[in-house]
């Protein structure tokens, strides 16, 4: 009896406790009039200090607490038009041609013509000397002025030789490296002066100038001042430590923070969750019936908005399974989902894509003495086969792209280096698309055969363009009965022989995508060698290979799989990626020597050769067709795209895209993406709920919301 | 004989000590660097891991890290998981929240899995045996990350009793001993108990069926001692010169995080630092926790052997 009634005593405390507590806490942090935006991240940043930050997860933390010299915005949805806006300065001049001489005192690099000689100083009249006009209402968290001064000692500590800080690459190499930087950092003792040195100096209290080391647009140069080198100088000296090999500082970790951008950091706990505030000494913050509100100083189709509305960011860590209930509970503004679970919110009204710049390729290694030693040594059977162009080709039109990138949700298909986010004229142009213009079409319509005019299936060079689709199956039939007898002829392919060819696919374990991809890839090369004499080919793809692009050009893998992108804002500098070793590793390494292959252009009705190196170095830089106009630069880039993948040493396959769920209680400002702008940002993002009404929702949800 | 007995385990833990570190130290600094393929990155950080010595010879490193532990007690920095901390700092900074929660669940689970044990003994092949015993089988099978995503589903999907994570130190209050930092460590709390509470339970169970069965036993029943009196004063006495070592050797590992079950329930604990530190190359971290849980584990297993001679004096070890 006695027994029964303490069993059921404790069962009733239980209860009563579970109860009391159930849950009351763990809903948004927030209350009344406020917005919280809550995202999850496998890992949180652990340096947002501007000049050592490393990842991705560091630069998160760093934007919310940093403003830029200059953003970009959106302008008209409908056309996708963007605009810059001046926030650290409120302008930035191109004075080059008022102060010639920082050329010299600052031994910058002077352009070239078109036979390599270095032109006159007299005749530079733009793009080296920026004068920044700064914002003078913009002040620290601490209410601190920012200044000159404190540009020009953030980046004396940036490039200090002493610090050999990790992000200093941003400035001493590249279009926007700064003059006489690169001679500065790399100095050994004794040092050389910043001020003789480098160039940039203060013209007043509010007014600095920035010579670059080679000539720069201007509207290339602004997209360098969308990232800001600031730091606080008492903090940063504050967290200064000297006794080892090189200086260090803690600044940008916590405790050694100040903020002068919208939000500042209200708690960090490390592997575990950071917490921003509105900064309420943000210049563009103003009280409006007791709360902190914000408009921009610009148009949005046509009207000024409410900008910054989110009064709270929460960064928690979890996991992918956690951050999936978490969402669905009503507990996260965002979540990305896994490619499992994206088939799943594929149709949902809440799903946002993003197109991005990188291109998934198939690159080789062609080198015929590397792939039969990787035929003896590496577990292939007849990888030597990829030595022969026509079987690439082959490979290439065998590809039902459309078809292949169905394996993952979110993924386009694609048949060159650059897809449609790539822009060539930022500043004068915001419709400025590579993949739109004549000639960039063209190189396409060649490189797969399709014909347009008079008597063919299409009639503009637009129609055939956008018909193609990179698969040609009777072509590639036809093109691997031509490589089985070459292969046989050449002594390198017994007919019938089964091929097996390791892929280098992934850095970490294959995806259920990856595999079903890998099935598609066989299935097509299978379909297409029907008949040629080859027997049965296979590739089998790879994963947890920690570095496949080094491993293809060293032949540990006959192929790899892979993205490359970036450089969206300037398509004539996206080269050095697959021809200048000097600033890369090449993936296709074992294909070609850039350095020596040499290859013939047309340059404005001139024929010009060079080697594939110093093409891509021609249009960066002081090169020699870097103060070409825009046509010559289209017309050359679009020459390299086409003769560079007419060698099949890398066949693109599919454009990726970043996927996201937003949650009911918050919208950006567009559904339509723009690479330039996203979807608008945190800046304009609005809200339906605030943090009561959201919570109040979900509860009458049952807890847990659908997005199907 | 016991302090000398003593003294050899000490000396030959250190031995052991010496060699696990030196072999660990050479196998992270074997594997090989991940550069990023843009060639001015890649010429930064390779002058700024020649400035941290990284270039020079492995024994001279080696003997540059252990002469700075031996004469500044500096077991290096921390350049990746928490920039420029101490690396020891690194660790003692997420240990409180692994303690706690291992503490709390060792506390919740040895008289529950004691309790249990010893009822499924006295109760032997009667069906509340049968019913503990096949508790404890499904328990000891099934990985500790299954309980968890289990009780995570139930407890916070399904019934929205408890939260998905533990708290951070922020929603908490700014304490680990806050009522509500204890509230939010009740999920892995109990899917950390379940293992324990079963493996004990097995164990207890074990041992004292075998002393139950003991001709001491029917003697003491034999001069009048009823059952509870001589189960309670023989049998699980003991029962227990087995049972209280691996007691002893849970709580001293208590410091040691569970990789899975931190992740799982984002408490920012210890057991994630090992995994992290290899794949960043936070050679520092990586060595200050080999060094931590090998001493640990060393430690734990003294503290072990030298119980038992306690616990039962007739297992002197040492003596001659």
């Amino acid at each position: 009896m006695r027994r029964k009634r303490i069993c059921c005593g404790l069962a009733v405390a239980l209860t009563a406790i579970c109860t009391a507590t159930a849950c009351k806490n763990c809903g948004v942090s927030g209350g009344e009039g406020e917005y919280t935006y809550t995202t999850a991240i496998s890992s949180l940043g652990t340096n947002w200090n501007p000049h050592t930050w490393e990842v991705n997860a560091d630069k998160e933390i760093l934007e919310y607490l940093t403003t830029p010299f200059v953003d970009i915005s959106i302008k008209n949805t409908q056309t996708k038009e963007y605009q810059w806006v001046f926030e650290m300065a409120d302008e930035i001049v191109d004075v080059t041609a008022e102060h010639r001489d920082d050329l010299t005192k600052y031994s910058a690099t002077l352009p070239v013509d078109g036979q390599g000689n270095a032109l006159p100083i007299e005749s530079v009249d733009s793009g080296y000397v920026f004068e920044f006009r700064l914002n003078e209402s913009a002040v620290w968290e601490n209410g601190d002025k920012i200044t000159a001064d404190d540009y020009i000692y953030s980046m004396e500590q940036l490039l200090s030789p002493k610090m050999r800080n990790y992000r200093a690459n941003l400035y001493v190499s590249g279009e926007s490296a700064i003059a006489g930087g690169k001679a500065y950092y790399t100095a050994k003792e004794p040092y050389l002066d910043f001020s003789q040195t480098v160039g940039l100096y203060k013209v007043d209290d509010y007014n600095f100038r920035y010579v670059t080391q080679v000539r720069n647009e201007y509207g290339y140069f602004l997209t360098s001042c969308t990232s800001n080198w600031l730091v606080h100088k008492d903090t940063y000296e504050r967290g200064k430590d000297d006794s080892g090999e090189f200086t260090t500082t803690k600044y940008g970790t916590p405790g050694y923070t100040l903020s002068y951008g919208a939000y500042k950091l209200k708690s960090y706990q490390a592997d575990k969750q950071a917490v921003f505030t509105q900064n309420e000494k943000w210049y563009g913050f103003e009280e409006e019936n007791g709360k902190r509100v914000s408009y921009t100083d610009f148009e949005v189709d046509g009207e000024k908005r409410q900008q910054y509305q989110t009064t709270k960011i929460v960064m928690d860590v979890m996991q992918g399974t956690a951050a999936k209930q978490a969402f669905l509970k009503g507990k996260l503004t965002l979540w990305k989902p896994e490619a499992d679970d994206l088939s799943t919110y594929k149709t949902s009204d809440r799903l946002l894509q993003a197109d991005e710049t990188y291109t998934m390729s198939f690159f080789f290694n062609t080198n015929e003495q590397t792939l039969k030693n990787a035929d003896l040594n590496k577990g292939n059977k007849y990888s030597v086969v990829l030595s022969n162009d026509k079987f690439r080709k082959a490979l290439s039109l065998a590809i039902d792209r459309k078809d292949y990138v169905s394996a993952t949700p979110g993924w386009k298909p694609t048949y060159a280096l650059m897809n449609d986010v790539y822009y060539y004229n930022i500043f004068s142009d915001p419709l400025s698309i590579y993949r739109n213009i004549p000639e960039a079409m063209q190189a396409i319509c060649n490189l797969y055969g399709v014909e347009y005019g008079e008597n063919q299936p299409y009639s503009t060079l637009e129609e055939g363009y956008k018909s193609v689709t990179g698969y040609n199956l009777t072509q590639s039939r036809e093109l691997m009965k031509g490589a089985c007898e070459e292969l046989v002829s050449k002594g390198l392919y017994k007919k019938g022989e089964e091929i097996k060819i390791a892929v280098g696919w992934a850095k970490g374990e294959l995806t259920a995508d990856d595999k079903q991809q890998q099935s598609k890839l066989n299935a097509y090369i299978n379909q297409a060698a029907q008949g040629s004499g080859f027997g049965k080919i296979t590739f089998e793809a790879k994963g947890n290979i920690p570095d496949r692009y080094g491993d293809v050009p060293k032949g540990e893998y006959a192929v790899g799989y892979g993205a490359w992108g970036g450089a969206a804002f300037y398509p004539f500098r996206n080269f050095q990626m697959y021809f200048d070793p000097d600033e890369y590793e090449i993936n296709e390494a074992g294909c070609y020597d850039p350095t020596k292959e040499k290859l013939t252009l047309d340059v404005d009705g001139a024929q010009v050769t060079m080697t594939f190196q110093n093409w891509s170095k021609s249009m960066i830089g002081s090169g020699a067709y870097a103060n070409a106009d825009l046509d010559t630069k289209l017309s050359i880039t679009a020459q390299l795209e086409e003769e560079f993948l007419g060698r099949y040493y890398r066949i693109p396959v599919a454009a990726t895209t970043s996927c996201t769920l937003l949650s009911y209680q918050a919208d950006y400002y567009t559904e339509d993406y723009s690479v330039m702008y996203g979807f608008g940002g945190l800046r304009l993002m609005n809200y339906s709920y605030d943090d009561k009404e959201w919570a109040a929702y979900v509860k009458s949800e049952g807890g847990t919301i659908s997005y199907v | 004989m016991m302090l000398r007995y003593i003294l050899k385990r000490v000396l030959l833990a250190l031995l052991s000590l010496f060699i696990i570190v030196t072999v660990c130290f050479m196998l992270i600094r074997a594997l090989p660097m991940e550069l990023p393929n843009d060639k001015n990155l890649q010429e930064i950080i390779l002058a700024r891991w020649e400035a941290l010595g990284y270039g020079k010879p492995l024994l001279v490193q080696y003997g540059i890290y252990l002469k700075n532990i031996f004469t500044a007690w500096d077991f290096g920095t921390s350049w990746q998981i928490s920039y420029l901390t101490p690396a020891w700092k690194v660790i003692t900074d997420r240990l409180l929240p692994t303690v706690l929660v291992n503490l709390y669940a060792l506390l919740f689970s040895v008289p529950i899995g004691l309790g249990l044990g010893i009822l499924a003994a006295i109760k032997k092949n009667r069906w509340q045996d049968h019913l503990i015993s096949t508790g404890v089988t499904v328990f000891v099978s099934i990985p500790s990350y299954v309980y968890a995503f289990l009780v995570q589903f139930v407890l916070y999907s399904l019934l929205n009793a408890f939260p998905l994570h533990v708290y951070s130190l922020a929603d908490a209050g700014g304490s680990y001993f806050t009522w509500k930092m204890f509230y939010s460590m009740i999920p892995p709390i109990l899917a950390l108990s379940f293992g324990e509470i079963a493996g004990l339970c097995r164990f207890t169970r074990a041992e004292l069926t075998e002393t139950l069965t003991s001709e001491y036993m029917l003697f003491a029943r034999a001069k009048g001692l009823s059952v509870a009196q001589a189960t309670l004063r023989h049998a699980l006495k003991n029962a227990m010169v087995p049972i209280l070592p691996m007691i002893i050797s849970s709580f001293a590992l208590i410091l040691s995080g569970s990789l899975v079950i931190e992740q799982i329930f984002s408490i920012p604990g210890v057991g994630q630092l090992y995994v992290k530190s290899i794949n960043l190359r936070d050679y520092d971290v990586f060595m200050a926790n080999s060094i931590f849980y090998t001493f640990i584990g060393l430690f734990a297993g003294i503290v072990v052997d030298v119980s038992y001679g306690f616990l039962d004096p007739r297992i002197r070890m040492g003596e001659k």
